[in-house]
């Protein structure tokens, strides 16, 4: 019965995409294996059928029962949902089949005893969602082409004007902004870039030596001159030693040119534009089924662009020589070397996840009634917040190799005005040593660094705090309200303004078809609500007119019961306020899954896959739960996922 | 066919030239071009993030049909009759919103009365999609139509012609004040994100209606759609030098172990590759389509090199000036981006370089805000919130406005550029009607703009809302897009993705409006009235 069970999963999770609706967590998850193959192991069928259960409940039961975590049929018995499905009007058009309906009651019946979020199913799947071509970023062929220009060609006025032009596509808030198809207007910048490159040496001996070598300022420009640049630049673009071919075919421009000058200036052009400046391409060794395998190559550029988004250093390009990346242990060496080294690069690199771990990039400038209210001025205070939110990313990162709970705890903050003082009720400035000072203790953590609670309007939003952290902290997928409900329902109400946010926001929401996902939302907002929009504590709820004058106010009720933070919470769960849900995500799991998944899907810019990437993922779940964050970023990269990408 | 852009170019000469010499070059055309005399209708959309209040946006005209005096004209098969009335008519503002109009007022048809038919997943982005497209953005809704501005681009520009040059797509970014308090400026908004803020559609990502090639740095608007200026004799054959770039790429496409969608990324990048043909091809004709000099924006300054100057002090000092000016240009704001976009476009459509051009704004004021302010009965003198709000939106028609400036000042064989170009205004939402901002999908605020070559009655209020009160209804916003692409000659043919389904989705309000209105025949009629 089981293996017929299996075999069903199986047939489920191959013909159904994974379901995100209805506030469902939207998880598909299996068995774990760790290398081996995992459907032996009981304990690993019943998370398969648990795994089923959960994506069935999401498609057929969320849409009226609530989100699995938070179901009104928890621990319902197959009896029960079978006679439900015969009796209940708006039921019985379902078609599920005996083994479908043991699923769902496994996945509604406790899950205590499940651990990890992320399951791996197959390990010979992995790296099967690695495509062979991948386009870079806008960052990534900037630092591409500081690395083979080098820094004073980089650095001229009129190339680094163009290099500032290359259409902007990083990734910031969202995975879904890096598009996989390329843009034409970056093809159009590059052919741009290596004019402007070739004219600058045309007129100026300095660049030419610089880029050509110094034989090129001789007369005649020999034949060697030309294939020792080739050798050395055509490398050096495409990270990797050129082929025979390539070479040749380099060559032949630089003949056909007309040799000289004029040849080598050709050769630079084409190479300038050569598709490697643009992509990762990775056409791989050895076929192994549906995968192939990565040549120490195309391992070592994975690893620098993962980290820094820069091209490989020599050291790393010197293992790739000799072929010593092939072993995970290789990996983990060259990877923890390229950490410890702190480059700017890799700096910019963490800063750039931290902020989209957070989904903070940028944020608006906070009310300035309240500021003016507060003795604290506004202007500029956005800015602050967010360079507030970087510091202390980058400090316990860095310098702390702080672990999950430190990231979610801490008290260090890093005020660099007078306002930022105050706001964080600190004792002092960050002073020349950069070291941070201790916030008061309304300032635990990522959670409640200033950039999170401030807030532009007229009056906090606990929805728009709570859709925050479920979309951004706990990978919950929050879908946008059907707008004619919304209509309707503020219509309805007339004007509800005179009352506290909570009152307000339990009218708007309290019907069938907004409690289903308001649940989830609206008691994480209100938590937070012992914050004005200055990120200020409070204990009163303020309106303030626009010269900062107080027109009205209430007293604050923050606790709630049940926020459902992890599927294993049994209900009876009551938090007093955002300081204590801060304690409880940084105990548990689930937050601490979303780290593992949006670290993964940044350094890869793509959204997981849960049959292809599931064991990396569990991998570096369990590793939030034991190691430091940058264990948890050296685990995303050094895996095994690294040798393969699909031969499709 | 490849596309030659060389045959259908005005061509302009002279580093600096500005639009206002324009008129004067008009004797240096080639022969050809200047028997060409009947220009093409050009095409321009503005959307915006946010949206007005009805009282903000109408003004003189809030209140019910019945109220307002208007005449009536017959209607159609969509509706009986129209209420309408010549803005001549009306003394001083239509509105605080509208006030950049005043004195074009026989230039611009204010419409009142469109809705989006489009079921949504959600509220949000509803006036994005259906602005342009009239779809809504749950892919269960997607129509799979492409949005007006590229089907008319289609039209209108000659086969072949690459997709980076099929119409200019444009978003300036903002970052520094609109002449409002801080709180609302308008946001550093992104493009390519789920909430993108442009309707435009290209057929280029189906997952994401609101995908768009949109640009925001006036480099790359010139890289693009303008030669670099270096006709002179070339470094090096750079055209002959495309065909190895090429052949780059094929050896990786011919790689072993590529895959099907592997290929499909590498194709879609190498026919890019025929864009930089293309402007090579341009660049080396020497005959120049010179962009506008752009205000204090571009280029940077580029240091001479002195006698005997070595190289690192040439570097110190040329990055000493770069650092400056990048500093200076820092503080601009963003109107002088929008006045040198504007300036950009409008070359571009006197050189024949494009036709159609889009228009992404930015987001007026805060996201909260819109939700808090009580918006849908405030006035500009509500309170000081208020004000900003209703300034940030003013501000969205006085670009509007001023863009009718420039292409006014561009006289062309048969009046003026600004004659010879319609444009379309519409934002994000429906008008706010309720007390906590929530988005509407009812009644968006259109202005059309331009002497639409007279194919269209400018200079008029029309109203086709059919059902007062709270359940205001209008005429489907679907018919408008038909509309505008019929001048075109964009027809059912070019725009329904299945046959017989008219264009935009019909599944959200479509299924309580009448049936004349959403049977074939009405999904396919023109708006009443509107056309000349």
């Amino acid at each position: 019965m089981k293996a017929l069970q299996v075999a069903i999963f199986f047939a489920f999770v191959t013909t159904s995409a994974v379901i995100y609706q209805n506030c469902s967590p939207g998880f598909v998850v299996g068995g774990e294996s760790f290398g081996e193959s995992s459907l032996a192991e009981s304990s690993d069928t019943e998370e398969l059928l648990r795994a089923q259960g959960t994506s069935l409940y999401a498609a057929k039961c969320a849409s009226c029962h609530g989100e699995l975590s938070i179901s009104s049929k928890a621990n319902a018995s197959v009896r029960s949902i079978r006679e439900a499905i015969g009796q209940v009007a708006a039921m019985k058009a379902l078609t599920l089949t005996d083994d479908e309906i043991n699923a769902i009651q496994v996945a509604l019946s406790p899950t205590a005893s499940r651990d990890l979020r992320f399951v791996c199913r197959d390990a010979n799947k992995r790296g099967l969602s690695n495509p062979a071509i991948r386009r870079m970023s806008a960052l990534e062929v900037t630092n591409t082409l500081r690395s083979v220009l080098g820094p004073a060609l980089f650095n001229r006025p009129e190339i680094s004007e163009l290099i500032e032009g290359l259409p902007a596509d990083q990734v910031t808030t969202s995975i879904d902004e890096f598009s996989p198809i390329p843009q034409a207007a970056m093809q159009l910048a590059l052919a741009g870039i290596a004019n402007k490159v070739v004219s600058v040496t045309e007129s100026d001996s300095s660049a030419r030596g610089a880029l050509f070598g110094a034989c090129a300022n001789a007369n005649p420009v020999t034949d060697a001159c030309a294939s020792a640049f080739i050798a050395s630049f055509a490398s050096r673009s495409r990270r990797r030693p050129v082929s025979q071919e390539e070479a040749a075919s380099l060559t032949k421009i630089f003949v056909e040119a007309g040799k000289g000058l004029k040849g080598l200036q050709s050769v630079l052009y084409v190479s300038l534009q050569a598709p490697e400046l643009v992509m990762h391409i990775e056409t791989g060794g050895a076929v192994e089924g549906a995968r192939v395998r990565l040549t120490s190559y195309e391992i070592a550029n994975r690893i620098s662009y993962m980290i820094s988004g820069s091209p490989p250093d020599a050291e790393l390009l010197l293992a790739a020589e000799q072929d010593r990346l092939q072993t995970l242990a290789a990996i983990r060496t060259q990877v923890e070397r390229l950490l410890n080294s702190s480059s700017t690069d890799a700096k910019t690199r963490v800063a750039s996840f931290m902020k989209f771990y957070g989904g903070v990039a940028s944020i608006e400038q906070p009310r300035p009634s309240v500021g003016i209210a507060n003795g604290i001025s506004t202007v500029g205070l956005d800015d602050q917040m967010i360079r507030e939110l970087g510091d202390y990313s980058n400090y316990i990162f860095w310098q702390k190799s702080g672990n999950f709970e430190l990231l979610m705890t801490s008290r260090d903050s890093f005020p660099r005005s007078d306002a930022m003082m105050t706001i964080l009720g600190a004792s002092a400035k960050v002073g020349a040593n950069g070291l941070p000072v201790q916030a008061s203790p309304a300032y635990p953590g990522f959670l409640h660094r200033p950039a999170f609670l401030a807030s532009p309007s007229e009056r906090t939003s606990p929805i728009l705090r709570g859709v925050h952290i479920r979309r951004e902290i706990l990978c919950n997928e929050i879908p946008l309200p059907p707008s004619e409900d919304v209509d309707d329902k503020i219509e309805e109400l007339g004007d509800i303004e005179n009352q506290t946010n909570r009152a307000r926001i339990t009218q708007l929401t309290e019907s069938t078809q907004c409690i289903g996902c308001h649940a989830q939302i609206n008691p994480l907002g209100y938590l937070f609500e012992r914050y004005d929009q200055l990120a200020r504590p409070r204990t009163e709820e303020k309106i303030y007119d626009d010269k900062g004058v107080l027109q009205k106010s209430w007293s604050i009720n923050s606790a709630v019961t049940n926020p459902k933070l992890d599927p294993s919470e049994t209900g009876a769960t009551s938090l007093e306020d955002s300081i204590a849900l801060t304690n409880a995500i940084a105990k548990g799991k689930t937050a601490r899954a979303c780290f593992a998944q949006k670290a993964f899907e940044f350094v890869r810019a793509r959204r997981f896959d849960p049959e292809t990437d599931g064991c990396a993922l569990r991998e570096m779940e369990k590793k939030v739960q034991t190691g430091s964050l940058r264990d948890v970023l050296i685990d995303s990269i050094a895996n095994e996922d690294i040798f393969w990408r699909s031969s499709q | 066919m490849k596309y030659n852009p060389l045959s259908r170019r005005m061509f302009l000469t002279g580093a600096g030239q500005t639009l206002l010499a324009m008129p004067l070059l008009t004797s240096l055309l080639p022969r050809e071009a200047r028997a060409a005399s009947k220009r093409p209708l050009r095409f321009v959309m503005f959307t915006n993030h946010g949206s007005p209040s009805e009282k903000g946006f109408f003004g003189q005209y809030y209140g019910s049909a019945a109220s307002l005096g208007l005449a009536t004209a017959a209607g159609n098969v969509l509706t009986d009759s129209v209420s309408y009335r010549a803005l001549s008519q009306m003394s001083g503002d239509m509105s605080y919103i509208l006030a950049p109009f005043t004195a074009m007022k026989n230039q611009v048809t204010v419409i009142r009365g469109l809705d989006s038919m489009a079921l949504e997943r959600g509220p949000h982005p509803s006036g994005f999609a259906s602005a342009a497209t009239g779809f809504g953005t749950s892919r269960s809704t997607f129509s799979g139509q492409l949005s007006i501005d590229t089907l008319i681009a289609q039209r209108l520009m000659p086969k072949g012609v690459p997709a980076s040059r099929l119409k200019m797509t444009l978003h300036p970014r903002y970052t520094g004040s609109v002449g409002l308090s801080g709180v609302y400026q308008e946001q550093n908004a992104t493009i390519t994100g789920s909430y993108a803020l442009s309707p435009n559609f290209d057929g280029s990502d189906i997952t994401r209606a609101t995908m768009v090639r949109s640009m925001t740095k006036t480099a790359q608007i010139l890289a693009t759609f303008f030669s670099s200026g270096q006709s002179k004799a070339e470094v090096i054959d750079r055209r002959g030098l495309m065909n190895a770039v090429f052949a780059d790429y094929q050896r990786v496409r011919n790689s072993r172990n590529i895959g099907a969608d592997d290929r499909r990324t590498l194709d879609a990048f190498m026919a890019t590759i025929a864009d930089v043909e293309d402007g090579i091809e341009f660049e080396s004709s020497g005959l120049l389509c010179q962009p506008p000099t752009l205000e204090n924006d571009f280029p940077p300054p580029f240091t001479t090199r002195l006698p005997n100057e070595s190289n690192s002090e040439y570097v110190a000092r040329s990055t000493a000036a770069y650092l400056k000016w990048k500093a200076e240009r820092a503080g601009q704001t963003s109107d002088l981006l929008w006045r040198n976009h504007s300036k950009l476009v409008a070359a571009a459509f006197a050189c024949d370089l494009q036709k159609v051009a889009s228009f992404a704004m930015g987001q007026v004021g805060s996201h909260a805000y819109h939700h808090s302010s009580g918006l849908s009965n405030a006035t500009p003198t509500s309170s000081a919130d208020a004000k900003a709000y209703f300034d940030a939106q003013r501000s969205m028609a006085s670009r509007v406005a001023a863009f009718m400036d420039v292409l006014k000042s561009i006289p062309e064989e048969t009046g003026t550029l600004l004659d010879n170009t319609l444009i379309y205004w519409n934002q994000n939402y429906g008008c706010v009607y309720s007390s906590g901002g929530g988005h509407s999908r009812k009644n968006f605020p259109v202005v059309l703009a331009g002497g639409a070559q007279g194919k269209l009655k400018m200079g008029y209020y029309i109203d086709y809302r059919f059902q007062m009160g709270e359940s205001t209804r209008g005429l489907p916003l679907n018919n408008l897009l038909v509309t505008m692409m019929s001048l075109y000659g964009v027809t059912p043919l070019d725009y329904e993705f299945k046959s017989n389904t008219g264009y935009g989705s019909y599944d959200g309000f479509g299924q309580s409006m009448p049936s004349n209105v959403t049977d074939l025949t009405g999904k396919r009629a023109l708006l009443p009235f509107l056309v000349a």
